[in-house]
């Protein structure tokens, strides 16, 4: 589901058709408990207070974390940085709120000073970068670095270059049972 | 070394100076290694200025205190900031140039300004953060 997620995902960001067919449909949903849904880092309290399987509170959480970054001041980062473009911030949405659904950990949401969203996940053994740069086309921009210290293998690649491989790498998060 | 559009790498900044970059606490992720924070990836990353130039901007170290400033004073106005520092040579190995950029902006370190050129990579950024020295980290 990953991988198809991933490769439907069009080039050019996300239409609110886009995503009516790239959401599972709610019988597919699988159940996500409270500490599932929210990262360990946050307070207990923060994320819906039961099991949910609807789109929604899911991208209402997501939303809640990446919505103030549309609205960074000039400057916020001292050295002239940008406020993540509506693109990307429209195409961040759906993406994380898909990937949690297939109980994929939720990453860091890390605001670039040109205006992208860098996804970062972090666990002992894997390190995935996923970068939405402030492009026209962000989603067929995006890259995704991946650094497997088991393997000790590290490779990058545009995600729509190798949907495939990038969804590998995300359901290994999936199964670590580690959350980042 | 050098790529299209790129100043010369300047080789009056030496190989062992230290470059400084605040870090915005929107740069500081959870390390669920150990329960504190650690440097996020994107905090290595360019931007385009309005004169075109796309880098990323640090401080020299050895100017900085060559202005009767201590690192830590680039952190004055930016409470509950981080600050890191990461060596011209690491840099330099990762394929990037260094030039001298005076910018009025950073008001007393104008003159320690420089900008980093060349494409930050995943596995750059990796090599940065992991060569990264803290020298300001925030309370946990």
């Amino acid at each position: 589901m990953v991988i198809s997620a991933l490769e439907r995902l069009p080039k050019r960001g996300l239409s609110d058709d886009d995503i009516r067919t790239t959401r599972p449909a709610r019988s597919e949903l699988p159940l996500l408990t409270r500490s599932e849904i929210q990262p360990q880092y946050e307070p207990i309290g923060t994320a819906p207070t039961h099991a949910e399987t609807a789109w929604g509170p899911v991208r209402d959480w997501v939303r809640a974390r990446i919505e103030p970054l549309r609205w960074l001041p000039l400057n916020w980062d001292s050295y002239g940085g940008h406020a993540v473009v509506p693109s990307v911030v429209d195409l961040a949405e759906p993406l994380v709120t898909a990937l949690l659904l297939q109980r994929i950990p939720p990453p860091a949401f890390v605001p670039t000073s040109e205006g992208g969203l860098s996804l970062e996940w972090k666990v002992p053994s894997l390190e995935i970068v996923m970068y939405l740069p402030p492009t026209s086309s962000p989603w067929g921009d995006a890259t995704a670095f991946v650094s497997d210290d088991e393997s000790g293998e590290e490779w990058e690649s545009t995600v729509i270059g190798a949907p495939a491989r990038v969804a590998e790498a995300l359901l290994r998060l999936a199964q670590s049972g580690v959350a980042p | 070394m050098s790529g299209v559009g790129w100043p010369p790498d300047d080789l009056s900044i030496p190989d062992d100076a230290w470059l400084l970059r605040r870090v915005n606490p929107r740069w500081f992720v959870a390390d669920t290694t150990n329960g504190g924070l650690r440097l996020a990836s994107g905090a290595f990353q360019d931007l385009t200025g309005r004169d075109g130039t796309r880098a990323m901007s640090v401080l020299v170290e050895q100017n900085v205190r060559e202005l009767g400033k201590s690192p830590e004073d680039t952190l004055t106005g930016y409470e509950g900031w981080g600050l890191i520092a990461v060596l011209a040579g690491l840099v330099r190995q990762c394929g990037l140039t260094i030039s001298w950029a005076p910018d009025p902006r950073e008001g007393a370190f104008a003159d320690a300004h420089a900008h980093v050129f060349g494409a930050k990579t995943g596995s750059v950024q990796k090599k940065l953060v992991a060569g990264s020295e803290r020298r300001v980290w925030p309370v946990t």
